[in-house]
Formats: C-alpha cells, structure tokens, sequence
C-alpha cells in the first residue's frame, strides 16, 4: 500500500479531503485496539463514522482506483445506515460512473437500488438495479443476490 | 546605459519566472497524507471537521 496505492495523488487527495486518516501499527502497544476491532490480518482498512463506529472494511492490497471505489462505498454505507438515501445515492451513483471496473461497483449498484427504494418507498430502484447488474455484472454475486428483484410486478 | 537597462529587465524577468515556476509547483503539490496515530484523536477531528475516518491496520514488517 506505501510503496503503490498511497502515494498515487488521487489516492492521496481523495483522502486528505474526505477522510480522517488514522493508522494503528500491529505491535504490543496497540494490541488491545487490534482484539477490540477483531483484526485477524492485515492490511484491514475500515471506514468509521465520525463517531467511531463501523460501516465498511476491506482486507488485503488494494490498488489505487479499486482503493478509492472501497472508500466511497464505505462512505455511502455511513449514509446508507444513517438512513440518509439521497446522500447514500449520490455517493453510491459517483462511485459506479467514477469506477465503473472496479469489484466495488456492482455491491454500490445493489445498495443504490436498496437506497432508492427506501426513500421513495417503491420496489422500481430494485429493479432497475437488477437491469443493471444482470446486464453490465453478470458474473457478481450482486446480480445473484439482486435475482429476486427481477420477479417484482 | 541601454546595456545595463537590458540586464536588469532581463534579471528582472528571470525573477518574476523563477517566483511563477516556485508557486506553480507548491500548487501542484501532492497532497500527502497526513496519518494519525490515535483513533480518540481521530475521532475527536472527525466530529469537529464532519468527516468519517480512515482506520488503516498494517504491518510494516
């Protein structure tokens, strides 16, 4: 991650503006943080709230656009569980036009279907998500996952 | 006299291009990232500048 992913200036930019970048070093003195956020392998990246809770996490290398995909996902899910859907939405519509390649895509696709069928209260969001899954992802467990929604009337 | 004229607009301009050239690279500076070490402090700025956190577990070895 320092030697590729970091350093890339859309990575870092990204951060800086968006985040609070916190790293936590695996050695004696942060043992109790490791047990606390149940860290069998690193590296463990987790998007937090701002009140420390979490939403999302990856583990393993990450590449930077594939990097950058995952934190804007984790940012769409702190929306998405705060039950804030227009801002889960947008979050969630920037990341699939942004990186549309990356493996994070298609999970933003489901949970911007799931996003606009809760805040307009009407099940077409799920459906159109699984138009967009079965036509542009149709190896994704998304889209296998989204099959139910093809059923709706 | 018109010599001397020339030299000093000639330094003159060299200076103003070095100064434009020292400004143009600052703003294209990278922006690197600024790590914390403490998740409290994290989340301390975090609430104060409304953003989430980034939590990177790792090991340099």
């Amino acid at each position: 991650m320092d030697t590729v992913t970091y350093p890339t200036p859309a990575v870092s930019e990204f951060i800086q503006r968006n985040m609070i970048p916190v790293r936590i070093v695996a050695d004696e003195e942060n043992r109790s943080i490791f047990i606390t956020f149940e860290i069998r392998w690193t590296p463990t990246l987790i998007t937090l709230g701002k009140d420390g809770r979490e939403h999302f996490r990856t583990v393993g290398f990450l590449r930077p656009e594939p990097l950058i995909a995952s934190l804007m996902l984790g940012i769409g899910k702190i929306h998405f569980d705060r039950r804030e859907y227009k801002e889960a939405i947008s979050e969630f519509d920037k990341l699939v036009a942004q990186y549309p390649k990356t493996a994070f895509a298609p999970e933003a696709v489901y949970y911007r279907g799931v996003a606009g069928s809760k805040a307009t209260n009407d099940l077409k969001p799920l459906k159109e998500a699984y138009g967009k899954l079965s036509a542009e992802y149709p190896t994704s467990e998304w889209t296998e996952r989204a099959y139910p929604y093809s059923l709706l009337k | 006299m018109k010599t001397f004229l020339l030299i000093t607009t000639l330094m003159a301009f060299a200076l103003t291009a070095g100064i434009a050239i020292a400004a143009e690279a600052k703003e294209g500076e990278v922006a690197k990232i600024e790590w914390l070490t403490s998740l409290d402090q994290a989340i301390e700025q975090a609430k104060a500048q409304n953003k989430p956190i980034l939590l990177d577990f790792f090991n340099p070895r």
